[in-house]
């Protein structure tokens, strides 16, 4: 655990990132039980619900293109 | 290994919601993504497809064939808006786990 909180303080201090553009997603109703439609877009700097937070994403390996 | 993760963050959603805001992820299209986390009662995560965005190749989850690397991204903003990519890492056993 503290290894793990050694770690999360390290990256922590790692210099800022890359900037990246705002890329563009495809989500659904937010309920799961209202279909799938409508298919809205939304930008990645639209998943940010408040400053100062950050922003995890998984990748999750599903789906070739 | 997805899955089981994916399933912890759906149950614990709540906890982490107070300090990060979370995203899933996939390639696949959104009516694919969605009837998948309704049989694992995905309810409380925000699903995303990536559509035609170059987002996961361009993050390291996606080669040029279009295969598929698990990837945890951490993106921050900066308070004039700039986005950046703070890192990226790959889930991976131990390798000492047989």
């Amino acid at each position: 655990m503290k290894q793990r909180e050694r770690c999360a303080e390290l990256r922590w201090g790692l210099p800022k990132g890359a900037t990246i553009r705002d890329y563009e997603f495809l989500e659904g109703p937010a309920s799961l039980d209202k279909g799938d439609e409508p298919v809205r877009k939304v930008r990645l700097s639209k998943l940010f619900t408040a400053p100062d937070r950050a922003l995890v994403i998984y990748q999750m390996m599903y789906g070739k293109r | 290994m997805c899955t089981a993760w994916l399933d912890s963050f759906n149950g614990v959603a709540h906890h982490l919601a107070q300090n990060i805001d979370l995203a899933v992820v996939a390639a696949a299209d959104p009516s694919t993504l969605r009837a998948h986390a309704r049989t694992r009662g995905w309810d409380k995560l925000r699903l995303l497809s990536a559509g035609d965005s170059a987002f996961k190749y361009d993050l390291g989850s996606e080669d040029r064939e279009g295969n598929q690397d698990s990837t945890i991204s951490v993106v921050t903003r900066d308070s004039d808006g700039t986005l950046r990519h703070f890192y990226s890492v790959h889930p991976r056993l131990a390798e000492d786990i047989q």
